[in-house]
Order: structure tokens, then sequence, then C-alpha cells
């Protein structure tokens, strides 16, 4: 697939402060990209470094092979981690403004800006002062800001920061559609969960290094380790029996979660068990999940 | 270019929608016209009280040991009176309003001592111009020659001529209109229009909305789409006054004229030939009067960018500001100085110093007192303080406007 954005040992400091060390990766054409990091780590910086806002001491960061312009962002959508609006605007005023900026005439402006705020649910709300929104819904006409140009690339700073589940589910909602629709959405985020569910590949850094890259099954396997989740009978009043050279284990009531040794199949640990006589209820292989990772990433070394 | 139109049309519409700018541009004249009325009015009250108080005197003791006042004038409320302390008991015990005391050797001090009843600080002198007139009409008695009477009376007509650079040269109060025009127009910039930049910068950090922007146009095209509407709210606000001036010309002349012909006025007022014939204009210093205006409005500009990139919110770029603001206005306090000697050292260093400098030039190429080597270095130090403006704003802007918390300093803004 034809990459879209191309990060190339990038190197950022401020002042004495190195805050991007030697960053490179790909996002490719159509898919959704994860960017991660704990706070500070450097995202906002190497999206503003992509976004021509800092210019970066080394290396490249390119859009479809160049270096961004403004002009490109005709076809580009950016919603940044700290964002705002004019309060004393009026919401409808305000979608057709940007729309006008990003290249589109007054007109079509104004006929997207309807539409979506007829699909998020705030038509009616289209001639009042934006200050006069609730947080949520003031999200949303951000949200708006930067998809009105149906943008070829989005780039989300967390997006789904300060949203409650709803309207989080329903963002997460618009940029599936917008994918479908042919979108390329890089975003970066801490909720692990909606990685999980809508990122195709991403990339983890610390400390403006990067830690993990690839797709999602590929970092779960490369870098998580297997999980074995037991529900047993615990009326027998057996112990659940431990063996140091099969798993280590964690083990509540009638409920268990075996981490394997290293070259120790599942089937030999369902062996054993059953030879031990536990009456199994549920024996359920997992592969890590993301926040796992995450925080094992973080307090662990970096690769 | 278009994004930089739809950016001044918006920070245009955004203003002129506000009633807050047609109340503070009501405000200007209003403003004007009631001190304007007031100060005249206390004046004219003032002088009124001073004349008053003299013309209600019913009693001045005169003892004139000069011998310069004729018996003849001395008429009611005047008095003569040969004793002093015996006058002075008098005027003490309230029975009589003044003693005026007027000694021999007067040729020579030219002294008069006033004993009154006190009227208050500014009525003491109310005496003065009775007992100078009655000196002077004294002496004015004993010329014989009536023709020399009426000289003496009459007001004189001067007709100047005034010699510059070895040339003729006409100069009148009229040659004032033009840069009294600008420099109100210089007022305008720097107090109300280059605030409403100060806010559109500043509000836009404080609302966190830059990124959004800067993702979308160019810091330039940001900044010039706001100076573009900034300069269009300045010229409504000045045709606006040109219109209230005329309307208010029209209704005051209406009201206080019976033989008002409103045609006539309007013609005196728009009949452009002979606006032109009176005003004087010297193209020169109009090109050059045009040229401090804006590259003061275009320095104070570039500061407000600045202050409003460097500070967190508005609160606090508003109170940065506002130095900058009151060091352009300064030479307002020091105009006398400036009318009495437009030269001077003071006018000189004034001339020079960024922020005061553009107010000073102006008016003193207003009065016709800069020369030609001045102008040239004028000239060109204005255009490096405006392109130094440029850059630190540029800079600030760059540094700053995404510092969503933090003020910029000197070292943050050098480092990056």
């Amino acid at each position: 697939m034809a990459k879209i954005i191309e990060i190339k040992n990038v190197i950022k400091a401020f002042g004495s402060k190195r805050v991007i060390q030697d960053l490179s990766f790909d996002v490719e054409a159509g898919e959704i990209f994860a960017f991660l990091g704990p706070n500070g780590s450097g995202k906002t910086t190497t999206l503003r470094c992509l976004l021509n806002i800092y210019k970066p001491d080394q290396g490249e960061l390119l859009i479809n092979g160049k270096i961004f312009s403004t002009e490109m962002s005709e076809f580009i959508g950016y919603l940044p981690e700290e964002r705002g609006l004019y309060l004393n605007s009026k919401v409808l005023e305000i979608l057709i403004y940007f729309g006008e900026l990003k290249g589109l005439s007054k007109n079509v402006a104004k006929d997207r800006a309807i539409k979506y705020l007829e699909r998020v649910e705030l038509l009616d709300k289209s001639n009042i002062d934006i200050k006069r929104l609730s947080s949520g819904q003031q999200q949303k006409i951000q949200l708006g800001i930067t998809i009105i140009n149906n943008p070829k690339l989005l780039i989300l700073d967390e997006p789904t920061k300060g949203l409650d589940p709803i309207n989080r589910a329903l963002l997460l909602e618009i940029l599936m559609e917008l994918n479908k629709q042919g979108s390329t959405i890089i975003f970066s985020t801490h909720q692990m969960e909606e990685v999980e569910k809508i990122a195709n590949r991403l990339v983890m850094i610390k400390d403006g290094k990067r830690v993990l890259y690839g797709t999602v099954n590929q970092v779960k396997k490369e870098f998580g380790k297997n999980l074995i989740f037991i529900n047993y009978n615990s009326l027998q009043n057996k112990p659940f029996p431990l063996n140091d050279n099969l798993y280590t284990a964690k083990i509540e009531n009638n409920y268990a979660e075996l981490t394997p040794r290293f070259n120790i199949t599942n089937l030999e640990i369902l062996d054993f068990l059953v030879d031990r006589g536990i009456d199994i209820i549920n024996f359920n292989v997992d592969l890590p999940s993301l926040d796992d990772i995450f925080l094992n990433v973080m307090h662990e070394a970096v690769i | 270019m278009r994004k930089t139109l739809i950016i001044a049309k918006r920070e245009y519409v955004k203003v002129i929608r506000k009633p807050a700018f047609w109340i503070s541009t009501l405000f200007i004249p209003i403003f004007i016209i009631v001190i304007s009325l007031m100060s005249g009015f206390s004046s004219t009250e003032f002088q009124q009280k001073i004349k008053n108080g003299a013309d209600n005197a019913k009693t001045i003791f005169i003892l004139d040991q000069s011998n310069y006042i004729h018996f003849d004038k001395i008429v009611k409320p005047f008095e003569r009176i040969n004793d002093v302390e015996k006058a002075k008991a008098i005027v003490r015990n309230n029975e009589a309003d003044a003693l005026i005391y007027i000694a021999s050797d007067f040729d020579k001090t030219r002294n008069i001592e006033v004993y009154e009843q006190d009227k208050g600080l500014f009525l003491q002198s109310r005496f003065n111009s009775k007992v100078s007139d009655l000196i002077k009409d004294s002496i004015l008695s004993e010329l014989n020659d009536q023709q020399k009477k009426n000289t003496y009376n009459a007001n004189y007509k001067f007709n100047i001529t005034s010699y510059k650079n070895v040339e003729v040269i006409i100069k009148s109060i009229q040659n004032l209109v033009i840069p009294g025009i600008s420099l109100i127009l210089y007022f305008i910039l720097t107090t109300f229009a280059t605030s409403y930049l100060l806010l559109s910068v500043a509000e836009e950090k404080e609302n966190r909305i830059m990124e959004i922007i800067l993702s979308t146009v160019k810091p330039k095209e940001l900044i010039t789409g706001k100076i573009i509407g900034l300069i269009g709210i300045i010229i409504t606000q000045v045709l606006f006054l040109i219109i209230f001036s005329i309307v208010g010309l029209v209704i005051m002349g209406a009201i206080f004229s019976s033989n008002y012909d409103i045609h006539q006025l309007i013609n005196s007022v728009l009949y452009t030939k002979d606006n032109i014939k009176f005003i004087n204009i010297n193209l020169v210093e109009l090109l050059l009067g045009l040229f401090y205006t804006f590259t003061g409005f275009f320095i104070l500009a570039c500061t407000m960018v600045g202050v409003g990139s460097a500070m967190p919110t508005y609160k606090e770029a508003q109170g940065l500001s506002s130095i900058f603001i009151m060091i352009s206005v300064l030479p307002f306090y020091f105009i006398t100085i400036i009318l009495a000697d437009p030269a001077g050292s003071v006018s000189q260093v004034f001339s020079y110093i960024p922020f005061t400098a553009n107010f000073v030039l102006l008016f003193r190429n207003a009065l016709g007192a800069l020369t030609l080597p001045e102008i040239i270095i004028s000239i060109v130090v204005l255009i490096v303080y405006s392109y130094i403006a440029l850059v630190l704003a540029f800079k600030l802007f760059e540094v700053g406007s995404l510092e969503y918390s933090k003020r910029i300093t000197l070292k943050t803004l050098f480092n990056r």
C-alpha cells in the first residue's frame, strides 16, 4: 500500500531538552493508525512537526511525499489536543468559516455544515453562540470543523479526550464511516480499547523514541505474553495446583489467571490440570490486552 | 490571498456586529464635544464670575500716591481715601469691598496692593482688570491727539511673510487641518483600533483555537487578514465620524440658527475646491504625515500581535499592551513644549524613541519643523523600527501562540 505519511529519523529539541529522538514510522493509505505513548512522550510535538507548525531539527516528515503546507489543508483534517472554538460565534457560521478556509465555496460549506449538524443532532443549535453549548456539543463542533472538507487524511490528537461514552462511541462510528469512504486516519490516544476496536496498526513511543510498531496483532504476539483464564468448580475443596515449571498463577476463589512458562503449550497445561482432577468450567486462551502491553513497555526497558 | 480575505472579512464582520463597537465609535465624538463644551462653558462661567465679582462691588477705596489716576476717573464703586489704616479697618470689618493702594514708587515697582474681602482663591484677582483699566484710561486721557487715541484702542492686523530655506512660505493655522485630522486618526489607531487586534490574537490563543487555524492558514496570511480587517474597521469608524459630524453640524445649525440655509452648509462642507483652498494642502507634508501615521499604526499593530501571542490570557495581554499604548500617547503630555519649540531637544529626542517617534514626527511635520536630513533619517529609522517590530511579532507568534498557559520570556523566545 502507498505510504501517505512518512516520518524519517526525526529529532526535535526545545532548548537543551530533546523531545523526539530519531523517530521513524509510516502510515499507509486507507488505514487507521494509532499513535500511542504516555503524556509528555512527544506525540503532540511529532504531529505539530508533521503539520510544519514546529520545524524538526533533523529528519523528514512527509505527507504524500511532501513537507506539509497549508495548501494541503484542503484534503487534511487536523484535530489538535488543545482545541477550542470562537466562543462568541454562531455554530453554523464557524463551520462555514473553516469550510471556506479549507477551500470550499460558501454554499458547499453551508450544505456540508448542515448535514453534519443533522448527523450529530445539533441542527437546532446552528444559530446560537458556541459558548452556550455543552462541552460535549462543542467537541462535536470541533470534529465538524476537522472533517467538513471530507479529508483524505485525518490527524487526530486524542480525539476522544473528555468525551462521555455515548459521544465517544459516536465519534468512533464517524471515524469508521470516514475510513470506509477512503480516509486515512492517524490518531493519538491513551484509550487502548479504542485502538483494539478500530486501529489496523500502531506505533508506541516513550521519551520521543519508538518502542512498539506494527499491526495490533503483531504487537500483541511480539511484545505480550499468552494468558490463560480458567473458571473452575471449587466445591471439591481442592486447592488449585501450582507448577512453577509450567506456569505462574494468580488465583481468586474459582478463577485462575495463568501465564505459561517459555515453550510450554496451552495443551500441556490443560492436560496437567485435568490430571490433577480440576473440574474446569471454562478454559480461555487470550493474547494480552494492549493496556497490559502499554503498562509493561512503559515500565520496562526501552527497545 | 483568498484565505487572507476570508479572515479579513470575518475579523471585520465580527467587530462591526458588536454593539460595543458602535457605542465606542459614537463615544469618541460625543466625548470630544462634551469635553469642549464643558471646558468652554466653565471658562466663560469663570470669566463671568470674575467680572461679576468686580461689577457687584459697592465700595472700592483707592489710595493713589503715584498720582497716575485722574480724580475725574474715580467714580462709583471707586472712592478716594487718604488714610490707609482706616481703609484697611473698614475693609476688614466688611463695610467696603476692597482697598487699592498704589505707592509713590509705582513707576519703578509696578506694584499695586489689594486688600479685599475673601471670595475664594479664584476671585482674588477680580479687581485687577478694573484697576488696570482705570490707570490706562487715566494715562490715555492725557493724550490730546484723537487719532492716536483711536489707534491705541484699535485691533491691529498683522500680515506675516515667513521665509524658509530662502523661499517665502505661506503658513497659517489652516495648515493644521490635515495634520490635525492625522493626529485624531493616529489617536484612534493607537488607542482603539490596535486593541481590536490584541483582542483578536489573544482571544484565539486563550480559546485554544490557534492550532486549528495554523494547520489551515500560514501565520502571515492570518496576521495580514487580521490587519486588513482592522483597516476596514478603521475606515468604517472614520467614515462614521465624518457622517456623524456632518449630521451633527446640520442638526446644530438647524437648532441654533434662524437664518439657517442647509444647502449652503452642505455645500461648504462638501464643495472640495473651496475646501482644498481653505486647507492649503502641501503634498510632501501630506505624504509624510500619512507615512508617519501608517508606520506608527504598523509598529503598534505588530506589538499587539506580539503581546497577544506572548501572554496566556487576554487580561494579561491587555495589561502589558497598555504600557505600549501609554508610551505612544506620552507626547500628548509634552505637547506645549513641542508646540513652543518643535525643533528643540525634547522634540528631537522623542522623534527617535520607538512608539513616541511617530506622534512627535507627525506633529513636527505639521508645524514645518523638520529639516530634510531629519526627514530622511526619520524615514530610515521608522522603516527599521517597523522591520524589527514585524520580525519580533512573527517570532513571538511562532513561539507563543501555542504556549497556552505560559508567558513567553525573552529567554524562551531566543532559545526556540
